[in-house]
């Protein structure tokens, strides 16, 4: 019997990323692949005769990010291959797919763990359409077929379960956060194939490898690596040798089975496609794709010192993260950022327009933090006073004015407020007086809305009056 | 001369109408295309369709078609009995263009099956016969284009030229033939048979005629990436300058007495300059040739599988045989031929090499002929349009050397024409120039200063019709 500690797994992984794009790799069409049936295909999709193909430039894009994200060398030039084989689903009798000139090559991803996975390459290819089996016979859905997607390649250099599970859902979020893929797995936006071999941990040498298609959860990847390591651990034991060969994992039996023995022995003669000029990738392309991103990235190293929600928050809104880092050069950066995010953000969402730098020059956010700083300005009044500004033609000055005027700042007034609330809530101010001092938030509420019928009210007024009725009432009781 | 500015000043001054031409010509092909069978499918006067263009030297102007052009009105077969039935749901770019000049479609041409072959005689519509000697053969692949033309089926037939199909049969058939620098015509609609060779070609009486077509096809199309833009009538500017061009000769490739060696001197004293060169050996080049387009060939013919369009209906459940039977008789010989080459020659262990010995040669070979241009200063060369065996045989039986000297120019992208220089007995016999990338201008020029010179073109074959003007 052998010792199972004494044995590693060398795993290397082939990741198919559907690429988020309006149109599909080689044609205009829709790319939708759950649509009605055949209704985004057109002539290109479908390889009527005398069609050439249309490279999309928006993939080729999404590939120049995750380069850059992954830190590969980006080709300069690369070109598309043909890999014939013949199957329904394949309009042209090929897949249009990059084989000698990847448009990635190298690159790393950090996962937890503080282990770096080194990427051997990326290349751009064109999903093929779907076949449905029915009683009547077999149908053909071509609304797939052309759907560009990437295929990234790492060394196998991960030798557990949690390390593949750590790649992948570390590449996943990675493509999900910049709007490269949605990496839908249930909808076939990112599929696994997994390269496995089994070696004694002195040994150099990898061992036989084995390749499982088509692992489309975490689970099925886990379960299906598992059975793998116990059946070649058995092979080995037993001194049986391992056939190289491509597997599919069942997920009723939960074992691993060999594939049809042609689909191992296919000769796909790739060739290259001379219908599509070569793609050359240009620095300023790249560097225009970079900006896109930058501040995303960028957000990735301020995510230090600010709060996991602070990032979500920056990520979501990146068009105003270089307003933020702008103010941050005036501004305490928590200042800055709970304007822009907190106050700024909502204005823009709650009138359904997409933010502009234009339409609140920095000068503004800073006048009304000076304004804030001075007191002059409440900070709940902020969002308002924002608000009218975009609206309206009036300075800050003058909105401020406006606002002052509209404030309900009679003492008198707030002070009968602030009695009729007590009377009508002898219990809640009870509490506060035996020293819940929560509830107090409460009773402002109360007292605010009661003001609002007489003009806008100052939320600190407000409170310091009511402490100060409150307080009568303790000192009464003394 | 040009005949489409015969035919359009005609029409301005209204001394014809366009029913008059239509007529005509589908007159012509009447009398005489079933002695030729150059043209496969013809459109009735009745459902011509003319989209009226007052501007162009190409409204009402009769065209045929070589039946792999995609054409909405009548069948696209590429003479296949796989696409027997197929009909196009879209027209190529080419067509488009000429029809929004106002050009009509009079018919589609026959041709060797997906153009594979030098001798028009698919299995599927038989051979096309040469209307200058019924017991010649065409040429091809664009046979029935160049036979529709000499015949005078039409002014301007478009064919297509992957490695001499439009120059060999203008050639045996007496009209001129020409296919442009790579990428200057689109290709979308031309149904493939090696991409990286593919030109779509034209077949016409005139240079003038060629490059008023040509002005129309050419430049820019969204729908084929790898189409060049060019300068406006690019292919016409040059058409009456003054003659003033070098062009190299390899004395070596024209017998003493061949046509050739006589337009040599003719070139002299129309005030061209030539210079002395040697080219290199043809034989690499032809192997070369061979080994790409039968290796495009097989990849671009994949698609037809029978599944989506073509092919037979069929019970066939095991998907393997389905396949085995779509294409085994859905292809003819040459086709199944070309198919089977072509997959041996990337198959695993020959990659490279064949096909990779064949992409580096035809490399070297561009980079040969690019230095020879330049040291020598010359606009284009003069050379044969195939040997003299061959101009005996007049392209009756395939031979593997036939296209010898017209690969060259698909292998380097160049443009190239063939035209009729001198008659030889009873038929016209020529001679083919080949210029750099973009020089396409420079070839109708020489050719249409020499066509002032000596008209061969004015001869009428004696198996077609006349001239309507």
């Amino acid at each position: 019997m052998i010792n199972k500690n004494d044995y590693m797994m060398d795993i290397g992984l082939e990741v198919h990323i559907r690429l988020k794009t309006n149109s599909k790799l080689l044609s205009g069409s829709k790319n939708a692949p759950k649509g009605e049936p055949n209704r985004h295909t057109n002539h290109i999709d479908l390889g009527l005769p005398g069609t050439l193909p249309l490279m999309n430039a928006c993939a080729v894009r999404q590939a120049i990010k995750l380069g850059i994200l992954l830190n590969s060398e980006i080709a300069h030039y690369s070109h598309m291959d043909r890999k014939h084989y013949f199957y329904p689903d394949m309009s042209k009798g090929f897949q249009t797919t990059q084989m000698r000139y990847p448009i990635l090559t190298g690159g790393y991803l950090d996962i937890p763990g503080n282990r770096r996975v080194s990427i051997s390459h990326v290349h751009l290819e064109e999903d093929a359409g779907k076949l449905i089996h029915g009683e009547g016979g077999t149908l053909i859905d071509y609304n797939r077929c052309g759907v560009p997607l990437m295929e990234l390649v790492t060394t196998p250099e991960l030798h557990t379960t949690d390390e593949v599970f750590h790649f992948l859902k570390t590449l996943r979020a990675l493509v999900c956060d910049h709007g490269i893929s949605d990496a839908n797995m249930e909808q076939g936006g990112f599929k696994i194939d997994v390269n496995v071999s089994v070696r004694r941990k002195d040994n150099e040498v990898l061992g036989q490898r084995c390749e499982i298609k088509n692992l489309n959860s975490f689970r099925l990847i886990t379960r299906s690596l598992n059975y793998e390591f116990e059946r070649h651990l058995e092979e080995i034991a037993n001194n049986r040798p391992i056939p190289q060969e491509c597997l599919s994992f069942s997920e009723d039996s939960g074992v691993n089975s060999a594939m049809r023995a042609k689909e191992n022995a296919e000769d796909y003669r790739f060739l290259p496609e001379y219908d599509i000029p070569p793609i050359h990738i240009t620095r300023e392309l790249i560097a225009q794709v970079g900006k896109d991103i930058d501040s995303l990235t960028a957000m990735d190293k301020v995510s230090a010192s600010t709060s996991e929600v602070d990032v979500a928050l920056m990520k979501k809104y990146p068009k105003a993260y270089t307003y933020f880092k702008e103010l941050c050069n005036h501004t305490p950066e928590d200042t800055a950022f709970k304007l822009v995010y907190l106050y700024l953000i909502p204005v823009f969402n709650k009138m359904q327009i997409q933010f502009t730098w234009e339409l609140v020059p920095i000068e503004v956010l800073l006048e009304v933090i000076s304004l804030v700083n001075s007191r002059s300005l409440d900070i709940s009044n902020v969002r308002d006073i924002l608000e009218e500004y975009v609206i309206s033609d009036l300075n800050i000055t003058e909105l401020l004015a406006n606002l002052n005027l509209r404030l309900c700042n009679d003492d008198e007034v707030i002070i009968s407020m602030c009695k009729e609330v007590i009377a009508q809530e002898p219990e809640t101010v009870a509490a506060y007086l035996s020293g819940s001092t929560k509830v107090l938030g409460y009773l402002v509420g109360k007292v605010s809305r009661l003001c609002a019928t007489k003009g806008k009210p100052n939320p600190k007024k407000i409170i310091s009056l009511l402490q100060r009725e409150l307080n009568t009432i303790k000192d009464h009781e003394r | 001369m040009s005949i489409i500015s015969r035919l359009s000043k005609s029409l301005k001054s209204r001394s014809i109408t366009y029913q008059d031409i239509w007529k005509h010509y589908l007159g012509n092909i009447k009398n005489y295309n079933d002695v030729l069978n150059a043209v496969v499918q013809t459109v009735p006067l009745a459902q011509i369709e003319h989209q009226p263009n007052e501007g162009s030297m190409l409204n009402g102007i009769p065209i045929i078609y070589k039946d792999n052009i995609c054409t909405t009105q009548l069948r696209t077969t590429c003479a296949s009995r796989m696409l027997q039935d197929y009909v196009s749901p879209f027209n190529a770019t080419v067509f488009n263009k000429l029809h929004a000049a106002g050009s009509v479609m009079l018919g589609k041409a026959n041709l060797d099956e997906f153009a594979m072959g030098a001798t028009t005689s698919p299995e599927l519509y038989g051979a096309t016969k040469n209307p200058w000697d019924l017991a010649l053969g065409t040429g091809g692949s664009s046979g029935g284009s160049a036979a529709a033309v000499s015949a005078r089926f039409a002014p301007i037939a478009l064919g297509s030229d992957t490695g001499g199909s439009i120059r060999l049969p203008a050639y045996f058939c007496g009209v001129i033939g020409m296919k442009p620098t790579y990428g200057a015509v689109s290709r979308y609609g031309l149904v493939s048979y090696a991409s990286s060779l593919d030109q779509i070609g034209v077949a016409g009486l005139s240079a003038q005629d060629i490059a008023y077509v040509f002005d129309t096809l050419g430049g820019t199309d969204p729908q084929d990436p790898t189409t060049i833009s060019l300068p406006t009538n690019f292919f016409s500017r040059k058409l009456v300058q003054p003659p003033q061009a070098t062009i190299g000769v390899d004395y070596s490739l024209f017998s003493p007495t061949s046509a050739g060696h006589h337009f040599i001197l003719h070139l002299k004293h129309a005030g061209y300059e030539i210079k002395s060169i040697t080219l290199p050996p043809m034989e690499p080049a032809q192997q070369c040739y061979y080994i790409v387009a039968c290796t495009e060939a097989a990849s671009n013919l994949s698609r037809f599988d029978g599944i989506r369009y073509g092919g037979k209906p069929s019970q066939e459940n095991n998907l393997d045989n389905f396949y085995r039977t779509q294409r085994s008789e859905g292809f003819g010989q040459a086709v199944k031929t070309r198919i089977m080459a072509g997959n041996f020659f990337v198959s695993p262990g020959n990659y490279e090499n064949y096909y990779g010995n064949a992409t580096r040669y035809r490399r070297y070979l561009f980079d040969t002929y690019e230095e020879l241009y330049r040291t020598h200063d010359l606009d284009c060369i003069l050379m044969p349009v195939c040997s003299d065996v061959d101009t005996a045989a007049a392209g009756t039986r395939y031979r593997y050397e036939l296209d010898t000297y017209s690969v060259i120019a698909n292998l380097l992208g160049y443009p190239a024409v063939s035209f009729p220089v001198s008659m030889y007995g009873s038929r016209p016999l020529g001679v083919q120039l080949m210029g750099r990338a973009m020089k396409d201008d420079v070839l109708l020029h020489v050719v249409n200063k020499m066509q002032e010179y000596n008209d061969v073109l004015k001869s009428l074959p004696p198996f077609g019709g006349q001239d309507l003007i």
